[in-house]
């Protein structure tokens, strides 16, 4: 709460004979709603709280110091006597920096509710998941999180909160209109009995899941729903969501998804071969109720002994429902890739009327060397490059990935070799074909 | 032999006109920033209302300071946040013509935004408060010139509607 009254700090003011009549402190929010985007740094707050009003003329200071609010998106509108309670001024005290004065003409006296709501930036959220595949690697159980971190200069206590997925279009960005090269940095805030919060570095480090708030035995409900092009989770319950902290809920489980363990190898872009799984997020494969947000992966594999292995931890990007999900593992020393340029030679050359070369074909042969020096079998995909009009030999298994990419597929028994050769043939100047 | 004064006069001269530039032209000393200037001004601004309610002058005299070392920032928005930071120091220490100078430069230096049409607000309040009720109409016509036609975000709209009521 004393966060809350160093960036709110309202004042009801008489402005009768300029005197202050009626100093009053205000009463602590009844109700806070945080909508936070993960597409943008944005979140919309809306929140509720009871005023003392005097009838006729009154003042209501609000201050966005220390804050990342956005001063142009402050909303303020009365929730009961509507149509007897109007905002008719705004003016900027001058002994207060980054502050306004509502001026509150009201034809009632006594208890008026009041929405204030505004855009900030400093609030984020995004997925956090945990996945550990069998000691086969068929089949993979996943949990999911969401997380949101709070570096907005403001706490929020016992706020709704709600999480969009989906990308929304901003001219500019509130964190520069809020408080362009002036933020400060606030203060870390601690309180014990906040169990499930953590500062961001502690919670990545340590990488807990599922643990709750300490008021309540049941995690959250994580209500989710589509909207136009947008889904939005909401949080059941109410959160404590301090300054610097963040804050992680369970959002859902599903295990026994069937997954693909393959390796893929391209020259240039990973410099050895990559271990990956591959799911779909479908309904074949228990999934496809929801996109998949953008977030964090931790990796685990079940040992023999029936321990977990730690696989890798890398980042996920959004996965719509009915798309392929690629998490990538890192690179496995034990799979080995490498190909050789074998022979390069010039051949067919045509020349032009003035004696100059004008036209001819490259022929190359490339040997590729697969070695699995794992005791399992391997499923692996090399994919190779070629520029401009060419053409691959026959007598070799491939399948074309695009326009200028030719994959090799292939499988391997633990311990096992394999050699691929192939001829391709460049043709260059006027033999060109296409 | 006749001593040649002009080269220990010329040294001198040189050395005079570089202490001189380095006292009065250097506006920000080494090491600090306009920016850090800006919050130093923006920290000693938010301290200057007492408990008892009176002002801290030795504070609004400070923060004066600092915010004029970050005016001519190259960040527009921080230079548009100094002036009106300096405007409300001069309105502390009651030289409202100080501060209507200072609130002026941000119309000019952000055309349009947020911060421009919050210093022309404050130099039409100060105006009418210091009994300019003619230059202050003036400048309400001027805010409903600028930002009547736009779509505002009610921040802004309810000033120009209530600038729309002084104007009468």
């Amino acid at each position: 709460m004393k966060r809350i009254f160093l960036f709110l700090s309202l004042l009801l003011i008489s402005l009768d004979a300029d005197a202050r009549i009626g100093l009053v402190t205000l009463p602590r929010r009844e109700a806070v709603q945080l909508t936070i985007y993960n597409s943008a740094d944005l979140t919309l707050v809306r929140e509720r709280r009871t005023l003392t009003l005097a009838k006729g003329k009154n003042r209501l200071e609000f201050s966005w110091a220390n804050t990342l609010i956005d001063p142009t998106s402050v909303q303020f509108d009365a929730v009961s006597n509507t149509d007897k309670v109007e905002l008719i001024d705004i003016s900027f005290p001058a002994q207060a920096p980054n502050a306004l004065v509502w001026t509150i003409e009201s034809e009632v006296s006594g208890e008026v509710i009041v929405e204030i709501s505004y855009f900030t930036s400093g609030l984020t959220w995004s997925a956090d998941y945990e996945a550990t595949a069998d000691k086969g690697g068929k089949k993979l159980s996943l949990n999911s999180f969401v997380k949101a971190t709070n570096n907005s200069g403001e706490d929020y206590d016992g706020a709704q909160v709600r999480l969009i997925v989906g990308t929304i279009h901003l001219v500019e960005d509130i964190s520069e209109l809020a408080n362009r090269g002036a933020r400060p940095i606030p203060p870390p805030v601690l309180n014990r009995a906040r169990a499930m919060m953590m500062p961001e570095a502690v919670a990545s480090s340590v990488g807990l899941g599922g643990r709750f708030s300490a008021d309540s035995e049941e995690p959250p409900e994580i209500i989710r729903e589509g909207l136009s092009e947008y889904f939005i989770y909401t949080v059941s319950g109410e959160h404590s969501v301090p300054n610097t902290w963040a804050v992680r809920w369970p959002n859902f489980s599903q295990s026994d998804i069937d997954i693909e363990n393959f390796y893929r190898y391209e020259e240039g872009r990973y410099n050895e071969p990559r271990r990956f799984f591959k799911l779909k997020n479908d309904e074949a494969h228990k999934l496809g109720k929801e996109p998949l947000p953008d977030g964090r992966i931790e990796v685990f594999q079940v040992r023999e002994d029936g321990t977990r292995a730690f696989l890798g931890k890398t980042i996920s990007k959004y996965v719509p429902v009915g798309e392929w999900w690629e998490i990538d593992l890192g690179a496995d020393p034990d799979v080995i890739v490498k190909p050789k340029l074998m022979r390069r030679e010039i051949d067919d050359v045509e020349f032009d009327s003035d004696g100059d070369p004008s036209g001819w074909k490259v022929i190359e042969t490339w040997l590729i060397e697969v070695l699995n020096s794992r005791t399992d079998a391997i499923a692996i995909e090399i994919d190779r490059n070629f520029d401009g009009d060419f053409t691959l030999s026959q007598n070799v298994e491939k399948e074309k990935y695009d326009f200028d990419t030719v994959r090799f597929k292939r499988s391997l028994g633990g311990g096992e070799s394999e050699k691929i050769e192939y001829t391709v043939t460049y043709r260059k100047g006027t033999l060109i074909k296409r | 032999m006749k001593f040649d004064y002009r080269l220990p006069v010329l040294i001198a001269v040189l050395a005079v006109a570089s202490a001189y530039y380095n006292v009065t032209r250097r506006a920000v000393p080494p090491g600090i920033t306009q920016e850090e200037h800006f919050k130093r001004a923006e920290e000693l601004h938010s301290k200057i209302l007492r408990e008892d309610g009176s002002i801290d002058k030795n504070k609004v005299r400070e923060a004066l300071a600092e915010y004029k070392l970050a005016l001519d920032a190259s960040d527009l928005r921080l230079s548009a946040k100094s002036h009106i930071g300096a405007g409300q120091m001069n309105i502390l220490e009651g030289d409202t013509s100080a501060a209507i100078a200072e609130w002026k430069n941000v119309s000019v230096i952000l055309p349009g935004d947020f911060e421009s049409l919050r210093a022309m607000k404050s130099i039409a309040d100060a105006m009418k408060e210091n009994g300019q009720k003619e230059d202050a109409k003036e400048w309400y016509k001027k805010i409903v010139s600028e930002f009547g036609d736009s779509k505002l975000p009610q921040a802004m709209k309810v000033i120009v509607n209530s600038t729309r009521k002084e104007m009468n």
